[in-house]
């Protein structure tokens, strides 16, 4: 593995400019000279396109029909108009975004804490053992901790067990079946978010971080918290923006954990944009449902381009 | 101070793993008393009634993840190998589609997609969850490997070349076993996904016979006398495979990471 | 050197298709239906054999005359899963019982026989499971259902022909197992549920459906610990809303809680009483509704349910017409009447614990609890109940609980003809294409003879009532028919089966959400009205853009 990144990308171009591709030869013969490579190519290429392409391209122009999977209807823009007039489904948005604002913040900063400290303790071994530590939760299928948090939170489950073992009964409650709790309850969920994969990567940066620069940045007198906000935290940026950017994909998407914890409810109070989707979905209303889809990968294809143009783009670490 | 928040963390974390133990070892009358303290008598016989009922759960589970990590690892890492040390017509155009793929939300092409596994008459098949879920995460495996093989020297490459060694000794011989980490942290990551989803195959999947861990965990409560300290000591032993996994590969997997290879 | 680099190439490829081939094949291998193309030949014979007289007049006994050459593998998907009758007979025997018993002996009497039972949970997602597999071919070779207004309609789709098998000839040949001269005459006539006899087909689709139990059609009652009510001081069950909140409050009084209520569910311990309550206060509008488009049910006798159900077009019709409105009066009396009840539901009906079915009813953690008669067996049978238990119907609204009660019967879910014919078989095509088709009609006709029906009807509780009998005549002991009186008063007849003007799918969600918002004060009842309306409207726009065929422009005023 090389250490120094910049020598191997230079290696790299000029070996690639060492096979000129003489002009002289038409664009055919090196198609026919590379078929093998294309060859290699097709199977992903092929499954692709029917299951990524082919349902995204449906997806889009089924949005304009009344569709139960068999009959479909032309209804023009109707699903968009009530998508836009569903005052519930606004509601869900607001509560889409509150959740991802809760977990964007809670991404960018507890696992950070807690590479940050691994990476700080001085013995290899104690590093390996909260590693392991840490990581062991995720072992647990992610639906089991889902239905451990929602007996948690149930009237008689361990949260108001608790609560009544040391005298505050009057803060018992139905967490999930109370407006003023149950989204604030579905972000608690899963306290205190370390999240072992979340973690190893922002340590795996961490340690990438060449021995030379953090003694460069101690000969400069940076330590203790300086060093980490003015040297390390910038050189796993990186790992920080893709956790971001991760987090807000897959959270957009997420409807799951909601749909066994609260189905939504109570009311609308936990409803959010894909959990109405799979509603739609099981009412055999696809129409509505696609646009709701479409709705979403505009949003996220928005998200995604804006921040690799404006975000990733230009603060590039070397 | 380090070890004190640290600890602190992981108490935390821990906690729910800890309580899922307990109640485990409990019958529905010991868990209304409390719920959180370990109380004799221990109810072993939940894991064995659990036990009967997850056997076929876990069988599927594995043999849907198995055959999605090696099928889209095998693509992934062919492709990656295509456009990171090949130069061709229209690579630009092909490597743009795949990342597009990364674009797509799984959400929002979840219902033509199975649609289209219905016409496929891939329903109630494990097949219906395995062939979709190849091509699912390969944007992401692409783009990171591709990063990744691009950063071998070429040198090792042109020699092999110059002996005579094909595509395929390329990237058996020299790709691969210089990739080693990287791959098996995608792999890692690609199995946490595949065990852990559970709409696609809910949608897909509806025997009984074929249901895959995570859902019938969740249908473990359905109708039949539901035991909380059974399903939980389901869901412990659900957790055994991907332990003994993280027991063997954390440190390669850890490697893996540290390649840097995971950031934009 | 050329050679050697092609060599590997190619071998690199050939691996690489091999290594997908093999995937491919690993993942489909444990596919739902195995297809053996042998069995074609023999089951063919097998037709003429069943159709020759002689062998009518051999199989007349019990047990069925072994069929050896008949062979091959078939898959049977039965409402919920047969087999739970192995694991939990007690909980299970009302529903899985008899139909059980007597798939053990078919298989018992043909060998070469494989039967595979698919399962499915009920969890509201099994009608649109069920109409897309049908769709793709991937079905099982039988189907036991509970056909709801959602399948039949799925089935009476013109676009949709084809899909099912039309046993309407075979029903016109004798059934081998029986003694009838035609398979249908083996199935018992349609007269009411406590005379125990319900018709076998669909009333106008050629392609639906043998009919094949006999007794209790899936009435729904109130179970109610006894024990708590008498505690409590309580004598009589309710027989009006009036006393139904009286029998409530008393509970409260004596520390107990009323009703078991689940706000997370689209069904059914809210919704059903809904919708027995709407069809009481409603009943104007309904009766109003069910005659305006069809010509053939204007006509209809008042108390004909089969005849007054409502469909899709006629909601729509009354709700864009203005007949049918979410924030009429007396609609809005019963969603105030619900909230009414509602403190005396468990305290968490919001989010309940997930006890599995009757779980807080039999930890006496409320007093009443609402289910089928599927349910009868096991509370009567199980040790989870330490307690005495009744039963009764969804009560009266009286003038003395509201202004707006119209005097109209009590009408409930289950019972004749309701939701949709009770339980029914379909085959599929793909089975005739399969060649199973001979295999499966084979066994429909084992467990659909007279005297099969007559079986079903013994094992069956409440017990089946011969036609000019009640109730009292078959059930002597008082305790006994205590426990039943929810089955009997009012009886499980055709007009009082509740006619479902609610709609199903996205407006009955907002309904259900609307209702919690409500019965938490967060919404007052206008609100309720307005919003709900809103989705009425456009659950009606929905369906006439869907729906093409409806003639809209001649539909009449009301």
């Amino acid at each position: 593995m090389p250490s120094n990144p910049d020598a191997s990308t230079s290696l790299s171009t000029e070996v690639k400019n060492s096979r000129p591709v003489s002009p002289s030869r038409s664009v055919w013969k090196r198609i026919r000279k590379n078929r093998a490579l294309y060859l290699l190519l097709f199977p992903i290429l092929a499954g692709m396109l029917l299951f990524q392409y082919y349902p995204a391209f449906k997806a889009f122009y089924r949005s304009f029909y009344k569709w139960d999977g068999r009959r479909a209807t032309w209804v023009g823009l109707l699903n968009f108009e009530y998508f836009f007039s569903d005052s519930h489904l606004m509601v869900a948005w607001a509560n889409i975004f509150q959740l991802l604002a809760f977990r964007v913040i809670v991404v960018i900063t507890v696992p950070v804490l807690a590479a940050y400290l691994i990476f700080r303790l001085p013995k290899p071994r104690h590093r390996y053992v909260y590693r392991v530590l840490f990581v062991i939760p995720i072992v647990v299928p992610g639906v089991v901790q889902v239905m451990l948090w929602k007996w948690f939170y149930s009237l008689n489950g361990a949260i108001n067990f608790l609560l009544r073992s040391v005298g505050l009964d009057s803060w018992t409650r139905l967490w999930l079946g109370d407006f003023d709790t149950a989204l604030y309850a579905l972000m608690f969920m899963g306290f205190p978010w370390v999240g072992g994969v979340t973690m190893l990567i922002y340590l795996a940066g961490l340690m990438a971080i060449p021995r030379e620069v953090l003694d460069a940045a101690l000969v400069d007198g940076a330590t203790g918290f300086k060093r980490f906000w003015f040297v390390e935290l910038p050189l796993i940026q990186g790992q920080i923006k893709l956790q971001v950017m991760l987090t807000v994909i897959g959270g957009l998407q997420d409807f799951y954990r909601i749909q066994i914890m609260t189905n939504g409810g109570p009311g609308w109070a936990t409803m959010v944009p894909g959990l109405r989707m799979f509603h739609a979905y099981q009412q055999l209303d696809l129409g509505y449902a696609s646009a709701i889809g479409l709705v979403l990968f505009i949003l996220i294809f928005t998200l995604t381009v804006i921040n690799q143009r404006y975000i990733s783009g230009s603060v590039e670490i070397r | 101070m380090i070890f004190v928040v640290l600890s602190a963390l992981v108490v935390f974390e821990l906690a729910p793993l800890a309580i899922l133990l307990i109640v485990s070892l409990k019958t529905q009358g010991q868990i209304a008393i409390n719920p959180l303290v370990p109380t004799p008598p221990y109810q072993f016989e939940n894991y064995v009634v659990a036990w009967a009922q997850v056997r076929r759960y876990m069988l599927n589970s594995m043999a849907i993840t198995v055959s999605t990590l090696l099928g889209n690892m095998l693509l992934s890492v062919v492709a990656a190998y295509v456009f990171a040390r090949h130069d061709f017509p229209g690579k630009k155009t092909i490597f743009a589609l795949i990342l597009g793929l990364m674009m797509i939300p799984g959400v929002s092409i979840l219902i033509p997609r199975f649609i289209l596994v219905r016409d496929l008459k891939l329903l109630n098949k494990l097949s219906g969850v395995i062939i979709p879920g190849i091509f699912a995460a390969s944007g992401f495996n692409i783009f990171v490997l591709r990063t990744f093989f691009e950063s071998l020297p070429e040198e090792l490459f042109e020699s092999a070349r110059l002996d005579g060694a094909g595509h395929f000794v390329l990237l058996a011989r020299i790709t691969v076993p210089l990739s080693w980490p990287i791959l098996s942290s995608l792999s890692i990551l690609q199995i946490l996904w595949t065990w852990n989803d559970y709409i696609w195959p809910l949608m897909v999947l509806q025997s009984d016979r074929l249901r895959t861990i995570a859902i019938g965990l969740v249908y473990f409560a359905d109708s039949r006398n539901p035991q909380l300290g059974v399903q939980m000591a389901g869901s412990v032993i659900a957790a055994i495979p991907l332990f003994i996994l993280f027991f063997i590969a954390m440190r390669t997997f850890i490697e893996g990471l540290t390649t840097g290879a995971l950031k934009i | 050197m050329m050679n050697q680099k092609r060599l590997t190439r190619r071998m690199f490829l050939r691996i690489l298709a091999l290594v997908m081939l093999s995937v491919t094949v690993a993942s489909c291998a444990p596919s739902t239906v195995t297809v053996e193309v042998t069995k074609e030949v023999q089951v063919k014979e097998t037709v003429i054999v069943e159709g020759t007289p002689e062998v009518v007049e051999k199989v007349v006994t019990a047990t069925p005359e072994p069929t050896p050459e008949m062979s091959g593998q078939i898959s049977i998907l039965w409402w919920h899963d047969l087999k739970y009758y192995e694991e939990d007979p007690i909980k299970y025997s009302t529903q899985y019982g008899p139909p059980y018993v007597m798939l053990q002996e078919w298989k018992e009497a043909h060998p070469g026989i494989e039967v595979e039972l698919i399962s499915h949970p009920i969890d509201g997602t099994e009608y649109q499971w069920i109409t897309t597999n049908l769709i793709a071919g991937t079905l099982p070779d039988l189907v036991m259902g509970w056909p709801s207004g959602d399948l039949e309609k799925f089935l009476e789709d013109p676009e949709n022909q084809g899909l099912v098998y039309d046993m309407q000839e075979d029903m016109q040949e004798p059934n081998p197992y029986g003694s009838a001269p035609t398979w249908e005459e083996e199935f018992p006539l349609p007269l009411s549920l406590a005379q125990g006899r319900i018709p076998w087909t669909d009333s106008d689709s050629a392609h639906f459906i043998g009919q094949y139990k006999t007794g209790q059609q899936g009435a729904v009652v109130f179970y109610y610990n006894k024990d708590m009510f008498s505690a409590a001081g309580i004598e009589e069950a309710p027989a009006t809303w009036a006393d139904l909140m009286d029998v409530s409050e008393k509970l409260k009084e004596a520390g107990y809680t009323a009703y078991y209520a689940d706000g997370t569910k689209a069904c059914c311990s809210i919704r059903w009483c809904f919708d027995w309550g709407f069809d009481q206060l409603m009943d104007p509008v309904i009766q109003e509704m069910a005659r305006a488009i069809n010509p053939e049910k204007a006509d209809c006798d008042p108390t004909d349910t089969s005849c007054l159900r409502i469909t899709d077009e006629e909601r729509s019709w009354a709700v864009t017409k203005g007949l049918w409105r979410a924030d009429d009066p007396q609609y809005l009396e019963m969603v105030r009447l619900m909230k009414e009840w509602t403190p005396y539901w468990n305290e968490d009906w919001l989010a309940p614990e997930d006890l599995g079915d009757g779980g807080y009813w039999f930890a006496s953690r409320v007093a009443i609890w609402q289910n089928g008669v599927w349910a009868l067996n096991r509370v009567i049978e199980t040790e989870e109940r330490d307690f005495e238990f009744g039963t009764f119907a969804f009560p009266e609204i009286t003038e003395e609980s509201t202004e707006y009660a119209t005097g109209a019967p009590i009408r409930r879910h289950g019972g004749l003809t309701g939701g949709g014919n009770g339980n029914s078989f379909f085959i599929p095509t793909t089975t005739v294409e399969r060649g199973n088709l001979p295999i499966v009609l084979d066994y429909l006709q084992y467990i659909t003879s007279a005297e099969a029906h007559e079986r079903f009807c013994d094992y069956q509780y409440p017990p089946c009532v011969p036609i000019g009998q009640t109730v009292e005549d078959v059930v002597t002991d008082p305790k006994e028919l205590d426990r039943l009186s929810g089955f009997f008063n009012p009886p499980m007849t055709q007009e009082h089966v509740v006619r479902y003007l609610s709609w199903p799918g996205a407006s009955q969600d907002a309904f259900n959400r609307l209702f919690i918002e409500y019965a938490t004060d967060r919404i007052s009842l206008e609100e309720f009205g307005a919003q709900l309306q809103v989705e009425f409207e456009r659950e009606a726009e929905k369906l006439i853009a869907e729906n093409p065929g409806w003639d809209t422009a001649s539909w009449p005023e009301p």
